[in-house]
C-alpha cells in the first residue's frame, strides 16, 4: 500500500528513539544495506487507526539543527528538504528523554524554527517516574504550543495515543497547530533557547526526579581509573571466547545438514556436472559460509548489547587517552569496535566523528578491525592448526590465539594511526565531548529485531554475491577438463589452475600454494567467500574424502604449520574486500583513499605474512 | 572549614566538589574561531551558564573528566573544561 503519509522521528542522541522507532514498525522495517548500529538509514511503515499507511525515518541522533558531524548533517538535510535521495517528511516527531527535559527542550525548540508540524514524544516517562520525577504534560503542550504525547518506547502504552495522531482526522487538527507563519528563519541562539528550554523545564515539571541511583553506583566501578579498564578487557575478552564457545554446538548442526544434504544430492542426481555443481560448488561453497551465521550473529549481540546498554559510550571514555595517543578521541572508538561486526557500517559510523580529518584516519584504519567475514577464516584456519587445550583459567588455546589475532590487528591500527595522523592527515587535536547516559537493561524487542536485520543481510549475501561466486569458481575449477590419461587432479589442468599458478609466483615466498592464490580472487567479492573459495577448490581437486572429513582436515594436510600461520597473519590485514573500498570512496568522495587503502593494507598483509612464514619455517626446521 | 568563593575553571574543581558554572568558554579576542566552536558545542551537549555541575570520574593518565551536569553525565577533556569557569557552591 502507498504510504500517505512520511514522518521523520528525530531526536538527541540516547532519547530512546529507535526503540520507540522499533515499537512502532515492528517487524515492517528496511534497514539500509549495511550490518550495522548507529548510522544506517532506517524506514519502517505502521498503519494509523484508519488504516492508512504511515512511512517513518529514524534519522542520526542530533543534538542542533546546525550540523556538527557528517551524521547530524544527514538528519538536518533530511529535515530541510536538502538531502539527494530522501524526500522532506510531511511531519516531525521529536523524541525527548523525559528525564532530561531541559536539555532536550532546546532540540525542540530549534525544530520548531523549521516550519514543518511537530509532535513531542516525551520518552522513558516511566524511567521518570520510577526516579521520582513528575511532569505536567497539559503544561507542557501548552508551552511549546506542540502536542506532546507520552510514551513508554518498551511496552505500547502511548504508542498508541501517538498513533492516533497521525489518523486523517488527526493529521487535520496537527495542521492547525502548526508552528506559526515565518518561523523558517533561522534560530535565535543557543544562549536563548537553553533560557526558554530552562523556563520551559521548569514549568512543566512538579516534582524533581533523584539521580539513577543504579548508573552511580554502576559507573563508580565502570569508570574507575583502574578497574574501568580491567573491565573493559575482561569484557572484551568475554566477548572474543563467547564468539568462539558458544557458537560450537549451532555450527556443527549446520555441518551436519550440509553434509546430509549433500548425500541426498550426490543420491539423486546423476553423477556429471550437474551434481558436481551443486554439490561441490554450490553446497560447499554456500555451506561453508553458512555455518558462520551462529558466531556473527554472537558478535552482533554482544555489539548491540553494548550499545543498547549505555556501555559503548563508557568504552570511548575509557579508551579517548589512548587514542589520543595515536591523535584520536575516543569517539573513534565506537566506529572502530563496530569494525569488528563488519568495517562498512565502522566506515559509516566514523560520521559521527566530527573533525574530517579524525574521520579520514578512522575510515582508513577500520578495515584493520578484524571483521566478522574474517572470523569464518580464523575459525576455519584455527580449527584446523591450533590443538584444542586449555592454557589458563578455563580459556582455550583457540580462543587465546583468536584474541591473539584481534589484538595485533588493533595494534597495528594504532601505530598505522599515529603514522597517518602525523604526516598526511595531521591537524590540531580532536576533541572528546560526550554524553554517557544512564545505563539500560537493553530490550529484547530491540535486539531480536537488530539480529534478525543482520542474519538477514548476512544470508542475503551468502544467497546472491557468495553463490554467484561460488558458481563462476566452480565453473573456472571445473572448465577446461583434464585431458585424457592426465594423472594429476583435474583442478590443476582448469582456468582456476593457470590462474592459481600465476599467483603463486607473487606468493610463494610468503608460503602460499596456488590453491590459497585461486581463492583469494573470490575473496575480493566477501572475505568469507575465501572459504567458501577453499572448500569448492579442495573439494574438486579431492575426493569424496573432502567431503567427508570437512574442510579442516583436508587443510591439515594439505598445508605446513607455517604456510596457515601465515595466511592468519595475511587476514590480519587482507585488503580483498570490495564492499569497504566502494564504501570508503562513497565516503570520501574521492578514489584515492580507497587506492591508498587498498596499497597499504596489501604491503603489510604481505609482510605479516612473510615475516612469519619465514620466523615459522626457521623455528621448525 | 572556612570557604572562600573563588571562580575556578571545570578542570581544577575537586572530585565531588559542587559547583555552578559562571561562563562557558573564553572571552578572549586572540581565541579565535577555535574557541568560539568548542564554546558552541559545550553550550550544545549542555554545559550552560547557572547550570550546576559536578566532577565524577577522571580516567587515569590525564584522560577525559566525566562530569554532572543539569543531571547528565557528559565526558570532556581537561584541556578543553579549562573553557568553563565555575564557582564551587559551598556544601554542609
Amino acid at each position: 500500500m502507498e504510504a500517505t503519509l512520511r514522518l521523520a522521528l528525530v531526536g538527541n542522541p540516547n532519547s530512546g528513539k529507535t526503540s520507540l522507532f522499533n515499537i512502532l514498525t515492528g517487524g515492517r522495517q528496511k534497514v539500509g544495506n549495511y550490518p550495522g548500529v548507529t548510522v544506517e538509514r532506517k524506514v519502517g511503515v505502521f498503519n494509523a487507526p484508519d488504516g492508512s499507511a504511515i512511512e517513518v525515518i529514524d534519522l542520526p541522533g542530533s543534538y542542533s539543527t546546525d550540523p556538527r558531524s557528517a551524521d547530524e548533517k544527514i538528519a538536518i538535510d533530511v529535515l530541510t528538504g536538502e538531502h539527494d535521495t530522501e524526500k522532506k517528511p510531511d511531519a516531525i516527531i521529536c523524541v525527548i528523554d523525559a528525564t532530561n527535559l531541559r536539555q532536550h527542550l532546546r532540540f525542540v525548540l530549534e525544530l520548531k524554527c523549521l516550519g514543518l508540524p511537530l509532535v513531542v514524544a516525551l520518552n522513558m516517562i516511566d524511567l521518570a517516574r520510577r526516579d521520582g520525577l513528575v511532569i505536567d504534560v497539559n503544561r507542557l503542550e501548552e508551552e511549546l504550543a506542540i502536542p506532546v504525547i507520552p510514551t513508554v518506547a518498551v511496552r505500547k502504552r502511548g504508542v498508541s495515543d501517538l498513533v492516533a495522531k497521525f489518523s486523517t482526522h488527526g493529521w487535520d487538527k496537527l495542521l492547525l497547530r502548526r508552528a506559526a507563519p515565518g518561523a523558517e528563519l533561522p534560530g535565535p541562539d543557543v544562549r536563548s533557547l537553553q533560557r526558554d528550554a530552562r523556563r520551559i523545564a521548569a514549568a512543566a515539571t512538579i516534582h524533581e526526579g533523584l539521580e539513577h541511583a543504579l548508573t552511580r553506583r554502576l559507573d563508580a566501578a565502570l569508570l574507575h581509573p583502574v578497574a574501568g579498564p580491567a573491565a573493559l578487557l575482561i569484557i572484551l575478552f568475554v566477548m572474543f571466547q563467547a564468539v568462539f564457545a558458544w557458537a560450537e554446538a549451532p555450527m556443527s548442526w549446520i555441518d551436519a545438514g550440509i553434509i546430509r544434504l549433500q548425500g541426498l544430492v550426490s543420491e539423486s542426481v546423476p553423477s556429471g556436472y550437474i551434481q558436481s555443481l551443486i554439490v561441490d560448488g554450490i553446497l560447499a561453497g554456500v555451506g561453508s559460509v553458512v555455518i558462520f551465521l551462529p558466531q556473527i550473529l554472537i558478535l552482533f549481540a554482544f555489539i548491540l548489547i553494548l550499545e543498547a546498554s549505555g556501555y559503548m559510550a563508557r568504552a570511548a571514555f575509557l579508551m579517548d587517552r589512548l587514542m589520543k595517543v595515536v591523535g584520536l578521541s575516543g569517539r573513534a572508538f565506537i566506529p572502530l569496535l563496530s569494525s569488528f561486526a563488519c568495517a562498512i557500517p565502522g566506515i559509516m559510523a566514523a560520521r559521527t566523528v566530527e573533525n574530517s580529518r579524525d574521520r579520514l584516519t578512522t575510515i582508513l584504519i577500520a578495515p584493520l578491525m578484524t571483521c566478522s567475514a574474517r572470523l569464518p577464516v580464523y575459525t576455519l584456519i584455527i580449527a584446523a592448526f591450533i590443538p584444542n587445550e586449555v592454557v589458563f583459567l578455563g580459556a582455550g588455546l583457540q580462543g587465546t590465539v583468536l584474541f591473539c589475532l584481534y589484538l595485533i590487528g588493533i595494534i597495528s591500527a594504532l601505530i598505522v594511526a599515529a603514522v597517518l595522523k602525523s604526516t598526511i592527515t595531521s591537524d590540531s587535536p580532536p576533541r572528546l565531548i560526550m554524553e554517557l547516559p544512564k545505563y539500560q537493561v537493553p530490550r529484547v524487542r530491540d535486539l531480536a529485531i537488530g539480529l534478525f536485520a543482520r542474519a538477514k543481510i548476512f544470508l542475503s549475501r551468502a544467497g546472491k554475491i557468495i553463490l554467484l561466486a561460488m558458481i563462476i569458481l566452480w565453473a573456472l575449477a571445473s572448465f577446461p577438463g583434464p585431458p585424457p590419461g592426465a594423472s594429476e587432479p583435474a583442478i590443476n589442468y582448469s582456468f582456476a589452475g593457470i590462474v592459481g599458478r600465476g599467483l603463486e609466483v607473487v606468493l610463494a615466498p610468503i608460503g602460499f600454494n596456488w590453491e590459497i592464490s585461486v581463492a583469494l580472487i573470490p575473496g575480493m567479492a566477501a572475505r568469507e567467500v575465501m572459504v567458501g573459495a577453499l572448500g569448492t577448490i579442495y573439494s574438486l581437486g579431492g575426493s569424496e574424502e573432502a567431503v567427508a572429513s570437512g574442510l579442516a582436515g583436508v587443510l591439515q594436510g594439505a598445508w605446513s604449520l607455517p604456510t596457515a600461520l601465515a595466511f592468519l597473519a595475511w587476514y590480519v590485514f587482507a585488503p580483498q574486500c570490495l564492499s569497504t573500498l566502494v564504501v570508503t570512496k562513497r565516503e570520501t568522495n574521492s578514489w584515492r583513499w580507497p587506492t591508498f587503502m587498498f596499497a597499504y593494507l596489501f604491503v603489510m598483509a604481505y609482510g605479516a605474512a612473510g615475516i612469519t612464514y619465514w620466523i615459522a619455517q626457521a623455528l621448525i626446521s | 572549614m572556612v570557604f572562600m568563593k573563588q571562580t575556578v575553571t571545570l578542570r581544577d574543581l575537586p572530585p565531588g566538589q559542587q559547583a555552578r558554572i559562571v561562563r562557558v568558554g573564553v572571552n578572549s579576542p586572540e581565541a579565535g574561531k577555535a574557541a568560539d566552536d568548542l564554546e558552541q558545542q559545550l553550550l550544545l551537549i549542555g554545559f550552560e551558564e547557572g547550570a550546576s555541575v559536578e566532577l565524577r570520574h577522571q580516567a587515569s593518565f590525564g584522560g577525559p573528566l566525566a562530569v554532572k551536569v543539569g543531571g547528565r553525565l557528559i565526558a570532556v577533556r581537561p584541556g578543553d573544561a579549562a573553557a568553563v569557569l565555575v564557582d564551587p557552591i559551598r556544601t554542609g
